[in-house]
């Protein structure tokens, strides 16, 4: 194996020294390619060049970093200039650069499933079309969410052929832009601003992961800091089950499914009593029966004056619904209304620099037109997997009568069937493009390797379409079309972008925006006023057990599926693995029968399926919550591998509601759960402190009541605690910071992790038998219950101890203490005695039970710097020791110690952590940002009664609750 | 040495002649019956299946046993301290008892010796078969590698290193001493190349007076070093895991505990063992209920501190308050793994119990069966120490739950076999009681007493 | 010279025998017994003890020092910062070690000085006594390097001890 990846090394190797002869794709020419650190284009073996380029994971369109190392792109990371995720970066951005090179691409464009030419393949989707506009069927172009020069170009060249441009996301913003139309009058979704508000309500939009953009995560971030807002938001969630941003709540309310509407309404009406509201909702709301409707939604009503009163007297955000609402458009309706009362329309809440939904079509636009697939002669899919994310009545049903598919995709999705054609689009990483996804914000995708596979982008594709169709040639009022997309895109953003700018030269005001990434302008916020004049309808309660079913928070809407770093990061709520799970509450299983590994059959009026469970202590007996994104058919080997897909129960396109039957089925055999116990077991692992207390401390962790009798200091002083000193680290000893206040458990940095460092995926069976890799293990401890579920997250990975456990045991050397204070690891001379890892409290260390393997062309994305374990062999986390090197050794050569801006960010976790939770540093420095951090009055080590002198520190979660010891565990 | 006074203690008929204990003793080496062809061909299988386990292992990696993270060890460490254990009884009978000047060693010591050596020999495969690399397993030895690195001698695994080869060097060199004078009489009792063998065997002994001085003195030396090193090596074995902070092995009770264990398995093993083979051989003038009720006496003893020790570990844990410690040793009562405490309790600490009336302890079934049940509920002993406080360390969320599976099942069934195709040879190649010390405890044949009987 | 090689079933007449040869001032001569006997050695040796003990302890001695330079030595060769903070010499580690290597030593050289003094391995040690009797049952010995009237003399002596059987090897008869 070893001697393997070093000849594919040489390879890449080989191929970079083409790569940077031409490193970008031959459409397009090579000195617009401008990396964002590195002045010099061309390829430095060793050196990683940067390019500044668009993320194409979900539709928020953020600014991202590719590394290319040797022509290949190894890594993705945030854009720092970027005004949406500001350097961060998800677990599904991280994951797309798997897309590029997943073993599954296309090699070239197929025609009725054979490999064509591209100008046969282009030949027979001209024809296609031209047959299409003979017998006057329609033609379709059906895509995800697009923007700027990309969809205008779609809309130019379709809209030439006398066909229609569709654009859907499946989790779009779509009931809440119809919610905020009716009663504002805007067709937008609004923005919401937390990093101000003491109160976050939230009626189960799953805003800290998959539902908007990582701005969200950020903001409640800053609004749980003491030390930047000084005060500790208080996040209430009001749904019928706990979301990946559920779980993060102080209080959860989980009204009947259905009744979300009237209890928002209800507390709007309470709302507007307490404050004397009169503005132009009061009329709206005046008639409603508060009693009744948190009556009817089994909410005890203290809990409802609670929290008027914290409306009334804070800063607050409502925030909207969720896929798991029922009746969406109602309670988005509901929350504005209530936004309003509580004052918080044009403050927190926010029109202008939000989701630009322009050109997106609701479902029921898209279902017209596929209603009537028969007379469709053609359908462009752009990228949309439209049998998978669709209810087959829909979406299947179309697929059957069109008349020719043609589909700009890089891979097999379940859409593309035998009679389609392929035009193989590339991914972001090998194209041209552009995105403003967020209005103002115009985000360029720039080619930054060369392609692996024959591929041409989508416009491009469409360009050489109009050539053979004859359309958009010059004529005398206009230029016609240009040759290639990256001339268009150019041509676009001098006159939708750069005029709007006073740059002076658009040549250097495109150098910039390559170099940046784009060009952001900033859009004022405004407000909005009521236009509604009465309520529609707040929709009737459930009856019996419903389904709602949730995105999965790494394969989202199924896009990521084929991913393996989607598919092996456990979801952090549940920490299953490889599968898709029906949340189930404890009494469910308990009827049922369940046990552990056991599948439930779900059956709605629209099918059944088989899925695993999980005993979620927050979900509703009446609810059964589904998680999407696995279960495919035809789009590739990793998506295809486990689950069901949970559309398939749905008759219409509406996530939640349906009502469901549960029965016992056999056994699971794919998903596995990688968190040991639900919570900590009355263990001190994790620790809360009490709101009321921050501030009050003095020292570390003065205001952390430790489970343990805190180690005396005299004991040290006087040589009795430890038998031997501390070792001697001369300059550096370096280490992080965890604020588990901030940290959300969206699971960034796991994924940030696999990608940095090798980590190979084991796949469902070795994952099922305990053999996961994950150097990083987001550990879910599930303290509370009922309206307090105190769930805690704490991202554990090697504590880099320095008196280490597992050091002194090894009999071969293999692991040591270094002068920088890391626990290094000399993989070569492992023999894999697994003592060290017997030996680790913090159970943090990954064992090679077997050599796994990188199918081609997996291999081309390992990171040369990091050597790739075998068969064997122990393996942990090292803080990202080779980007350690390459910082020490660039400061080095002009003879200074790393500064700390250059360090905070530097391991892959932190850089990408959107809650900016984890913080990089020298311990040994006492002005360094860790070095503060650890004097923090919450600030504590993980099992520090063993005096292991680890060199990681988290700061205590704060706690709203009034339930004394709310630490959980201790005797 | 021991003197001759009381030969009834000694429980041997005063009416043997030197020459008819020689005769008995290796009458059984020559020829070979049905049984012992079954044996071989059961140890045949045995091996087969275990060998076809280990192969997988090698080319498909450590991942095709059930370890579980962050259960590391499992089935493989927990056989290599169960043979370790077994180890003791050998030299402890022969060396520490040696020392003591007690007779009934005299007749069991031999084979003791032997399954000892066996044992050392069966526990040495598992570090190799137990490592992630099992190519590279040579790089434990004490050895600078290219770059003058050498091992960490500060790892309990170092010690175990050194330990174990010590024990295996020093039990061989005294088990051979003790054989000298026996390899001599069997040289003068064969022909032809087989004689040649055992000459060589022999070194030319010939059991002058010269002779005998120095063995005397040199064997009362090994005695002297095999003592402490009984005691030391399960010691350090047991420091693999009181030398960790895992939760249930980080105890300093350790050392005693496992020694005990250890000679507790000893002499069940021995019994195992030994009732057999006196009853197939028809030595019962040799090894007889009296033997095996010493035996059995020594396991009431270590026994009852193994009892003793159990009792200690979950009261402490308990009194310490110590969230991990208690959880731990609640666990292991009452959690997954209940059935293997169960197990351990009822075999190591109920059954024995009958050994305290004597109708019982000179019962020739209830000895041997209770004999296999100790050593059944030692196996269980080690494996709840090891699995159980691996699969609950300090973190909950990192919990999981370990089970063997067929490949490790098949690694244990090879060692048994291993252990049992040595043990077999044995028997048939070497006397397996010391002929020279059975004649000890003889009456001399003296003129004079002749004399008064005509 | 001739030897004089007797066979006795019983062992007080070996003794006689022994204390017999020794009052007639021959003192060259070897004594066999199928197992250990500690009226002989006492009759011969006088309790005087056998010098294999020297061996015993300079092993013991010897594997101590080695397996402390070992341990100490090596760590000091290369300092690596040392596990879990202990100091590259850290005598509670290397105990173990060195008590080992002390005993692994010490048996090795005891087993050396054990054949050295036995003179073993040995292929014709006392050609008279290769009989397999004395293995078995029987004590032997053998008077060495006496004239021929001596040796007569001394095989009567023998014969009146009550040996079984008595020869004379080795010379001639006249």
């Amino acid at each position: 194996m070893a001697e393997l990846n070093r000849r594919d090394f040489l390879k890449v190797l080989g191929i970079s020294g083409t790569a940077s002869a031409c490193s970008i794709d031959p459409v397009t020419p090579i000195e617009n390619v401008l990396p964002y650190v590195v002045t010099p284009d061309q390829i430095i073996p060793g050196i990683a060049t940067w390019f500044a380029t668009q993320c194409n994971g979900c539709e928020a369109g953020c600014g991202v970093m590719a590394k290319n190392r040797e022509g290949r792109i190894i890594n993705i990371q945030g854009n720092p200039e970027h005004p949406t995720n500001k350097g961060s970066i998800c677990a599904k951005g991280v994951s797309d650069l798997q897309a590029s090179y997943s073993p599954d691409r296309f090699d070239g464009p197929m025609v009725g499933g054979k490999a064509a030419s591209w100008d046969d393949a282009l030949e027979a989707t001209a024809s296609a079309v031209k047959a299409a506009q003979v017998a006057g069927k329609k033609i379709v172009w059906l895509g995800r969410k697009r923007t700027g020069a990309t969809a205008a170009m779609t809309d130019e060249i379709i809209g030439a052929m006398g066909g229609t441009v569709l654009r859907w996301e499946p989790l779009g913003t779509e009931a809440l832009r119809a919610a905020a139309k009716a009663v504002f009058g805007i067709d937008e979704a609004p923005h919401y601003a937390l990093d101000q508000a003491h109160t976050v309500v939230s009626f189960g939009a799953d805003f800290l992961n998959s539902w908007g953009n990582p701005s969200h995560a950020r903001g409640f971030a800053e609004a749980r800091d003491p030390s930047l807002c000084g005060f500790v938001t208080q996040f209430w969630t009001i749904e019928g089950r706990l979301s990946n941003t559920g779980v993060n709540c102080d209080v959860h309310l989980s009204p009947v499914p259905g009744t979300e509407a009237g209890l928002a309404l209800a507390t709007a009406k309470l709302l507007a009593d307490k404050k004397g509201y009169t503005g132009r909702a009061a009329s709206l709301i005046a008639g409603i029966d508060a009693e009744a409707l948190i009556g009817a939604a089994g909410v005890r009503m203290e809990r409802i004056v609670e929290l008027v009163d914290r409306l009334a007297h804070n800063d607050s955000v409502v925030m909207p619904s969720g896929t798991t609402t029922i009746h969406e458009e109602a309670v988005n309706i509901a929350t504005l209304i209530l936004n309003e009362v509580a004052g918080n329309i044009g403050n927190s809440v926010v029109f202008g620099p939000t989701a630009n939904d322009t050109g997106i079509n609701t479902f029921a636009e898209v279902a017209a037109v596929l209603g009537d697939a028969a007379n469709i002669g053609v359908l462009f899919l752009d990228e949309l997997d439209i049998a998978y994310t669709m209810p087959a009545s829909i979406g299947r049903a179309a697929l059957g009568q069109i008349g020719q598919v043609v589909a700009f995709s890089s891979e097999p999705t379940g859409s593309i069937g035998a009679q389609s054609i392929v035009l193989p689009s590339g991914t972001g990483l090998e194209s041209w493009g552009d995105n403003e996804a967020i209005s103002g914000r115009h985000t360029l995708q720039q080619p930054s390797m060369k392609p692996l596979k024959d591929i041409r982008c989508s416009s491009d594709s469409l360009l050489g379409l109009a050539g053979l169709l004859g359309l958009g040639a010059a004529t005398d009022e206009t230029p016609g079309l240009p040759a290639d997309f990256a001339t268009y895109l150019q041509g676009w953003w001098n006159d939708n972008v750069f005029e709007k700018t006073d740059a002076p030269d658009f040549a250097k005001f495109w150098r910039n925006a390559v170099q940046t990434g784009g060009h952001f302008f900033d859009v004022t916020p405004t407000g909005a006023a009521v236009q509604m004049t009465r309520l529609p309808d707040a929709g009737a309660p459930a009856d019996g057990t419903t389904l709602a079913l949730f995105p999965h928070p790494f394969l989202y809407d199924g896009r990521h599926a084929n991913r393996t770093w989607a598919q092996e990061v456990p979801e952090p709520v549940s920490g299953l693995v490889w599968g898709t799970w029906a949340e189930l509450s404890p009494a469910t299983v308990s009827n049922l029968g369940l046990e552990e590994g056991d599948n439930v059959t779900l059956t709605t009026d629209a099918g059944s399926i088989d899925v695993g469970f999980f005993a979620s202590p927050a979900v509703r007996d009446d609810v059964v919550a589904v998680v999407m994104g696995n279960g495919h058919e035809g789009a590739g080997r990793y998506a295809d591998l486990t689950g069901a897909n949970p559309v398939n129960l749905l008759s219409e396109m509406q996530y939640a509601g349906a009502s469901v039957q549960v029965t016992r089925a056999g056994k699971n055999e794919t998903l596995s759960s990688q968190i040991g116990n639900i919570d900590q077991d009355d263990r001190p692992i994790t620790y809360l402190v009490k709101a009321k207390d921050v501030g009050t401390g003095s020292g570390p962790g003065s205001i952390v009541h430790l489970h343990h009798p805190p180690i005396d200091e005299r004991l040290t002083q006087a040589g009795l605690l430890d038998m031997y000193p501390e070792p001697e680290h001369p300059t550096y000893r370096f280490a992080l910071a965890i604020d588990n206040n901030r940290c959300n458990g969206c699971g960034a940095c796991e994924a940030a992790c696999y990608a940095e460092n090798n980590i190979a995926t084991v796949g469902p069976e070795q994952a099922r038998r305990g053999r996961h890799m994950g150097w990083i293990r987001l550990s879910r401890y599930w303290e509370g219950s009922g309206e307090e579920p105190d769930v805690r997250f704490q991202p554990t990975m090697c504590q880099q101890c320095s008196h280490a456990p597992c050091e002194g045991v090894c009999p071969v050397l293999a692991t040591y203490h270094n002068l920088d204070g890391l626990n290094a690891m000399i993989y070569n001379r492992c023999v894999g005695t697994r003592y060290c890892a017997n030996n680790c409290p913090y159970s943090a260390r990954r064992f090679n039970y077997h050599s796994y393997d990188w199918p081609e062309p997996f291999h081309m994305m390992l990171n040369p710097d990091v050597l790739t374990r075998t068969m064997g062999v122990m393996e942990k986390c090292t803080f990202c020791v080779q980007r350690i090197r390459e910082v020490k050794d660039t400061y080095r050569d002009v003879g200074q110690t790393v500064p700390d801006e250059a360090l905070l960010t530097l391991p892959a976790c932190a850089s990408a952590c959107p809650a900016e939770a984890i913080t990089f540093g020298n311990a040994k420095d006492p002005n360094s940002t860790v070095s503060k951090i650890f004097q923090d009055e919450r600030a504590y080590a993980m099992l520090s009664e063993l005096n292991t002198k680890p060199g990681v520190r988290y700061l205590a979660r704060i706690s709203h609750s009034e339930v004394e010891d709310g630490q959980g565990g201790g005797h | 040495m021991s003197n001759q006074e009381n030969n009834a203690e000694a429980q041997v008929d005063t009416d043997l002649t030197y020459g008819q204990v020689t005769k008995d003793i290796l009458e059984p080496l020559f020829g070979f019956g049905k049984i012992y062809f079954a044996a071989l061909a059961l140890v045949g299988i045995g091996l087969a299946y275990g060998g076809w386990c280990i192969i997988q292992q090698l080319v498909w990696g450590l991942g095709v046993a059930g370890y579980s993270q962050p259960v590391f060890w499992g089935l493989y460490i927990t056989t290599f301290v169960f043979w370790i254990g077994i180890g003791h009884a050998g030299t402890l009978i022969s060396a520490v008892l040696f020392l003591f000047r007690s007779k009934w060693r005299t007749g069991v010591y031999r084979a003791a010796e032997a399954m000892t050596i066996f044992a050392v020999m069966t526990a040495a495969l598992f570090p190799a078969l137990h490592v992630g690399r099992m190519w590279n397993a040579y790089w434990l030895f004490p050895y600078p590698n290219q770059r003058q690195l050498w091992q960490n001698f500060k790892s309990p695994l170092m010690w175990d290193v050194f330990a174990v080869s010590t024990y295996f060097t020093v039990s061989t060199i005294f088990f051979y001493i003790g054989l000298i004078p026996d390899f001599a009489a069997l040289r003068d009792r064969t022909r032809g190349i087989i004689s040649k063998m055992y000459g060589s065997l022999a070194i030319g002994w010939r059991g002058t007076d010269r002779q005998w001085r120095h063995y005397m003195a040199a064997y009362g030396f090994f005695a002297a070093f095999a003592t402490p090193l009984v005691l030391s090596v399960h010691s350090v074995v047991s420091w693999d895991f009181a030398m960790a902070q895992t939760a249930g092995w980080h105890s300093t009770l350790f050392p005693p505990y496992f020694v005990a264990g250890a000679i507790f398995s000893g002499c069940a093993m021995v019994i195992t063992l030994m009732l057999p083979l006196s009853l197939i051989f028809k030595w019962d003038k040799y090894i007889n209920v009296w033997h095996f009720e010493h035996l059995a006496k020594m396991c009431l003893l270590t026994g009852g501190i193994l009892t003793y020790a159990y009792v200690m570990e979950h009261f402490i844990a308990w009194y310490s308050d110590n969230p991990y410690e208690w959880g731990i040793f609640a666990y292991r009562a009452t959690g997954d793994y209940w059935w293997v405490f169960w197990i351990m309790v009822s075999c190591n600490c109920v059954f024995p119990l009958l050994w305290w009336f004597k109708k019982m302890r000179t019962n020739l079934w209830c000895l041997w069966i209770v004999s296999v049940f100790i050593n059944v509920g030692m196996w269980f002993e080690r494996f709840n120490i090891i699995a159980s406080s691996l699969a609950h360390q300090f973190d909950p969320a990192a919990w999981t739950y370990y089970l063997p599976n067929y490949i490790e099942i098949g690694v244990l069934i090879f060692s048994f076999s291993w252990f049992f195709l040595w043990f077999l040879l044995f028997v048939k190649v070497m006397p397996s009681v010391a002929i020279a010390e059975v004649k000890e405890l003889l009456p001399p044949p003296l003129k004079y007493k002749e004399g008064a009987a005509k | 010279m001739s030897n004089v090689k007797a066979i006795f079933g019983h062992l007080d007449c070996l003794v006689d025998a022994i204390d017999g040869m020794q009052k007639a001032g021959h003192s060259d001569f070897a004594v066999t017994a199928p197992l250990p006997r500690h009226e002989i050695e006492e009759l011969i040796y006088k309790g005087e003890p056998s010098p294999v003990r020297w061996f015993t302890l300079t092993g013991a001695v010897f594997g101590g020092t080695m397996g402390f330079a070992l341990c100490s030595l090596t760590h000091l060769n290369w300092p690596m910062i040392i596990p879990a903070g202990k100091p590259l010499v850290s005598i509670p580690a290397f105990i173990i070690i060195t008590f080992e290597a002390t005993v692994l030593f010490g048996c090795l050289f005891t087993l050396l000085g054990l054949l050295y003094h036995c003179g073993l391995p040995a292929k014709d040690m006392d050609p008279e006594l290769e009989d397999p009797r004395l293995s078995d049952d029987v004590f032997g010995m053998v008077v060495r390097n006496l004239d021929a009237a001596s040796a007569s003399a001394v095989q009567t002596t023998l014969d009146g001890l009550g040996a079984i059987e008595t020869s004379i090897t080795g010379g001639s008869h006249a």
